[in-house]
């Protein structure tokens, strides 16, 4: 697996729901993931967001985001995710996705692994093309005004 | 001040709420889904997420929805809903910088570092009211005057006006050191004197017009704190959701908020000020909402220079709040049966003393 824990953590964030039920509910059925119990049932909350801006260095509080967070263990392993939004089945997917790769290797596990690196990479490149249009949109607006003489 | 209840009328008023909901839900024209809400009234959105201080565009739309377009009331019910749910955390502390702008406008310097991009915005057209609907797909044309030879899918970096005014020693260092923990309005009602992280948290949650009207007193009002005004910077864009993995301890980005930044940079010209230098204020606020940040910058600076001098800062803390106001406003509307009649009450026993300690006329 090339990327890191978090790493599959923030690119399952982005995922969406509809395709991370989907491909948990296929390594369920095929019993790849087993012995899978809620430690923490999905929970919709707020977390706090704190900025440092730049004139004082001083942190303050912006306000706040809506998430959902699922904690579960998968076999001896703690699975965890919080995903923005109302959204308990995608939160509960992604928990379930942290926990078995936290405990499956490349021996065991390297098919199903493949298949979570090949939707990791479709939903990075999903994102960054996504990213490289609007930014493409945005620098299209680009500008130097003139001064009047 | 003391109010007595009043009660009654139970049937009266779910007919009446009935009466809101079915005309609304009951209209004949097509259903009004959320994501046309987000998608095509994001600007409304934003304002509701950033006046009810919570990131949730789904739910500010759904309460938009079911407050009819009442801005304040969708953020009385986008707070109320808050209310019910636990913080589960904390995020990171994100770094102003760490933002990717979609927009960044430098009123103050013809050359800032790096680019000025005017992104979405029809600040630079005439307002013609368009009469027809207008069915477009997004097309990205390069603006005449871009440089060619500039590469299109890499934002350049932006050094910001505080920084430029910084390397040329023209600015105040107002840098602190410590890292005292932020005041949260959320938990604790924010009076004067209060820390500073407590009158942005204020001022980036107030509403937007009581802000603007604030900051137009401020500067043309009875007040008299009339002051250079210049714009260093203002930007929209994108700012991560950062949170600490339990098990990792690492940091995990979860997603993404939008935020309007603001610097108003101040000519410092008073008594016990250093003519030599310039100060900033700052604003920052959730979403595309530029008036709201800009007053909150000019603000900052102003309550800053001030120094408790004046109501300035009991002004901000205490009536910018939109639900606060507006609250206060509509409970006159509730029964105060009770209240008047002993004003009532009142009046006509003022007026029997005073009839009573009249002299009476002598009669010949």
């Amino acid at each position: 697996m090339k990327f890191t824990r978090e790493a599959i953590c923030e690119i399952l964030s982005h995922c969406a729901t509809q395709d991370l039920t989907s491909f948990v509910d296929t390594l369920l059925e095929v019993g790849v993931v087993k012995n899978v119990r809620a430690v923490r049932s999905p929970e919709v909350g707020t977390v706090q967001l704190q900025v440092r801006e730049p004139i004082c260095q001083e942190r303050f509080i912006l306000g706040d985001a809506l998430v959902t967070v699922a904690e579960v263990a998968v076999g001896s392993s703690l699975g965890w995710a919080m995903r923005t939004g109302n959204d308990p089945h995608g939160a509960v997917a992604a928990a379930i996705l942290d926990g078995w790769v936290a405990q499956s290797t490349p021996e065991t596990d390297a098919l199903h692994l493949t298949m979570l690196e090949d939707l990791l990479q479709a939903t990075v490149l999903h994102e960054s093309t996504e990213r490289s249009l609007k930014t493409t949109q945005v620098l299209s607006t680009a500008i130097q005004f003139e001064e009047l003489d | 001040m003391g109010y007595a209840a009043a009660r009654g009328g139970l049937a009266a008023i779910e007919f009446a709420e009935n009466l809101v909901q079915e005309l609304r839900d009951g209209h004949p024209s097509s259903p009004l889904e959320t994501d046309q809400v987000t998608g095509r009234l994001r600007l409304l959105v934003d304002r509701v997420m950033g006046e009810a201080g919570l990131w949730a565009p789904e739910l500010a739309a759904q309460a938009l929805r079911q407050a009819e377009g009442d801005v304040i009331e969708a953020v009385h019910l986008l707070r109320a809903f808050k209310s019910t749910l636990p913080r589960i955390g904390i995020s990171e502390v994100v770094d102003a910088d760490d933002m990717i702008p979609e927009r960044r406008i430098v009123p103050a310097f013809r050359e800032p570092g790096g680019p000025q991009i005017l992104g979405r915005s029809t600040d630079y057209t005439a307002r013609m009211l368009s009469t027809t609907r207008r069915e477009t797909k997004p097309k990205v044309q390069p603006a005449s005057g871009t440089p060619a030879d500039e590469p299109l899918d890499v934002i350049p970096p932006m050094q910001r006006m505080s920084d430029v005014l910084r390397d040329m020693q023209l600015l105040v260092d107002r840098r602190r050191t410590d890292d005292s923990e932020p005041f949260d309005i959320t938990r604790m009602p924010a009076k004067p004197p209060a820390p500073r992280s407590a009158r942005l948290s204020t001022m980036a949650r107030a509403e937007t017009g009581a802000l603007v009207g604030q900051w137009y007193r401020n500067i043309l009002g009875p007040d008299g704190y009339l002051h250079e005004v210049t714009l260093g910077e203002v930007r929209h864009g994108a700012m991560p959701i950062t949170v600490t993995h339990p098990v990792t301890r690492n940091p995990v980005k979860i997603g993404e908020y939008r935020v309007t930044e603001v610097e108003a940079i101040e000519d410092l010209d008073g008594i016990d000020e250093d003519r030599a230098l310039f100060d900033i204020g700052y604003g920052l606020c959730f979403g595309q909402n530029e008036r709201k940040a800009i007053a909150m910058a000019n603000l900052d600076i102003a309550c800053h220079r001030d120094d408790q001098r004046s109501e300035l800062e009991q002004s901000i803390l205490m009536t910018t709040d939109g639900l606060d106001s507006s609250g206060f406003l509509e409970h006159l509307k509730l029964p105060h049966y009770v209240t008047f009649r002993s004003m009532i009450e009142r009046k006509i026993a003022v007026r029997q003393a005073r009839l009573q300690s009249a002299p009476t006329e002598s009669k010949p």
